[in-house]
């Protein structure tokens, strides 16, 4: 009979699902309704918690007031139940979290779980070390500056005693499975666990493939809040599939070719079970023995299924396979921009372009005036030339400067920027080039980066 | 916030509260103030409203008692104006806590009240309130470090 509870409440454990963030009350309230705690637990409870807060309270306004606004007390309240939490979450079993609600003290169970969210803060700071020291090459902003920055603003500005449930740093780089249900340390700490696997697998590839398959997927893939990870991950698996090398990353259209004729006629269920048997594949070639990495592996190619299956359907596999980018002559082109005129000299000159009746004064005050892109913006949106005059203006200039412009203005996020009158007059102009132009444009608009 | 609330009242804490403003008679009698159950009611009535309205939470009762024994030797005050008074020190106090941002402890506020009550104010709920707390709690908000002077400037 006891041992028929006992499997029922590991049951009963195993199927619900408490919330990550707010385990303490969830716990609570799923005990008291199965009645594996009484009504005088519960009391007891409430009223320890009560004081834990009072006492809370006290610190946090150093004993000077004795009313605090409801936000900060229901913050404080949150990161006690936080920290209970934190606590109550190491036990596997609901039998020995509900022993502990029994038998423990609330303040005792407060005082343990500071102590590991104190032990777990001086853990994950030693994996940010680790990650640090050994983070991949790539070149990719959010990446580099999530990992060398953005991580220690968390540890900077943690609060561990009064808001253990808060602190985010500034992390720019997206995991491919994130969990943002974690919230205070579980969430960097499960973000940092997961960083570490990424990266252990990304390091069994040659760097050089890693960064040409990120260029492979954008050539400002370095800009881009991309995973690498996910790239990568796909593109040995396609390797695999394809028979070759794995750890060779480049996938080319005969490959797609390939894979898409072995994939394509799988349902959702027989190409999740594909993808997992190749997975165990990528474990044995690459010598994959981490259990977690494994596991962690094996839950992202399950996410993967749905998007390449619909990707096979829609014969896009060229968005899911990358092929690299070796293309060594497309190296992008930096540009310095000249010096700015100061804003007298500006405004004078403005006011003199506007003056002239004649279009071609104009495009000499501006010809002879003008020697940075920023000042040519400028003066096309300062409304100095009208309707055919901007036409006039787009027929004077380099190509270089017409590249600069079309650059300017495919950068901008017109949600947000007004739509100025020349940004049409120029996209007419372009148009009415002829196709070389237009295609020579198009292609050094996209390497060309103004410094 | 209504969980944390209903928490606070419910453990008996304005029986707490009733009972140690009755317990202030004995202090005030030597001033010849005396307040009735009637109005210690009327008082944790404005105690509660005054909460509610400027949204906090009081997690000990004793700010009632302390502005009593505060305020008891204010040549301003008599049997006359005494409940009245104190009902109206009570919902300034709260309002101001929140105006101030948190920025001055209990002990400070009710100093700083009954020192302007007594001299600048001279018994004027309406000066304290609208002229010098205001401006206290305009200084404070704009970083002046002497804040309780009334003709200072933003530093």
């Amino acid at each position: 009979m006891e041992n028929r509870q006992i499997i029922e409440k590991y049951s009963f454990f195993v199927e619900s699902n408490f919330s990550e963030d707010h385990f303490f009350k969830d716990v609570l309230v799923a005990c008291y309704e199965k009645k594996f705690i009484d009504e005088a637990i519960l009391k007891r409870i409430s009223y320890e918690r009560l004081n834990i807060l009072k006492t809370q309270l006290k610190y946090y306004t150093k004993d000077e007031s004795s009313s605090v606004m409801v936000e900060v007390a229901e913050n404080l309240m949150e990161g006690i139940d936080y920290t209970l939490g934190f606590y109550l979450k190491t036990f596997n079993t609901l039998e020995l979290i509900i022993e502990k609600l029994k038998n423990e003290s609330l303040s005792q169970m407060l005082e343990t779980g500071r102590n590991l969210i104190k032990e777990t803060v001086e853990e994950s700071k030693k994996l940010l070390e680790y990650i640090m020291e050994n983070k991949l090459k790539v070149n990719n902003y959010s990446y580099d500056d999530t990992i060398d920055h953005g991580i220690s603003l968390f540890f900077d500005e943690y609060e561990y005693f009064f808001a253990p449930h808060e602190g985010e740093g500034s992390i720019d780089y997206q995991l491919y499975m994130d969990n943002m249900n974690y919230k205070g340390i579980e969430y960097i700490r499960n973000y940092l666990k997961i960083l570490s696997l990424e990266n252990e697998f990304c390091s069994n590839f040659d760097i050089c493939e890693i960064n040409e398959l990120l260029k492979g997927y954008d050539k400002r893939s370095e800009e881009l809040l991309i995973n690498v990870f996910e790239l990568v991950l796909i593109n040995s698996l396609g390797a695999i599939i394809c028979g070759k090398s794995s750890s060779s990353l480049n996938i080319s259209s005969a490959d797609r070719e390939l894979i898409k004729n072995k994939l394509e006629n799988l349902s959702v269920e027989k190409l999740q079970e594909e993808l997992l048997k190749e997975a165990d594949k990528c474990f044995k070639i690459l010598s994959i023995k981490n259990k977690e990495l494994i596991a962690y592996i094996r839950r992202s190619v399950i996410k993967l299924t749905d998007w390449l299956y619909e990707s096979i359907k829609v014969d896009r596999l060229e968005t899911v396979f990358i092929s690299l980018d070796k293309n060594e002559d497309d190296e992008s082109i930096e540009y310095i921009d000249g010096k700015k005129l100061s804003n007298t000299a500006f405004k004078n000159l403005s006011e003199e372009i506007r003056e002239c009746s004649l279009i071609q004064d104009k495009i000499k005050l501006i010809k002879n005036n003008i020697k940075s892109l920023e000042d040519m913006i400028d003066i096309l949106n300062a409304e100095c030339l009208f309707e055919d005059e901007y036409i006039a203006l787009f027929k004077s200039l380099s190509k270089l400067e017409l590249i600069l412009l079309t650059k300017h203005i495919s950068d901008l996020n017109f949600d947000r920027e007004y739509a100025k009158e020349w940004y049409y007059e120029f996209k007419d102009y372009i148009l009415s080039l002829d196709e070389k132009d237009k295609e020579s444009i198009g292609e050094f608009k996209e390497r060309i980066r103004v410094i | 916030m209504n969980e944390i609330i209903n928490l606070f009242e419910n453990n008996s804490l304005e029986k707490q509260v009733f009972d140690e403003i009755i317990e202030c008679n004995e202090v005030t009698r030597d001033y010849s103030l005396k307040l009735n159950e009637e109005d210690v009611k009327e008082i944790i009535k404005t105690r509660n409203i005054a909460l509610e309205k400027s949204g906090r939470i009081e997690f000990n009762g004793q700010i009632i008692n302390k502005l009593i024994i505060a305020f008891r030797d204010s040549p301003y005050i008599s049997q006359h104006n005494y409940s009245e008074t104190i009902n109206e020190l009570v919902e300034i106090f709260y309002n101001y806590k929140n105006e101030t941002l948190d920025f001055i402890g209990d002990e400070e506020l009710i100093e700083i009240m009954k020192e302007y009550f007594d001299n600048y104010c001279q018994g004027s709920l309406e000066l304290l309130e609208g002229k010098v707390l205001y401006k206290i709690a305009d200084n404070i908000r704009n970083g002046v470090k002497d804040y309780t002077n009334l003709d200072s400037e933003k530093d």
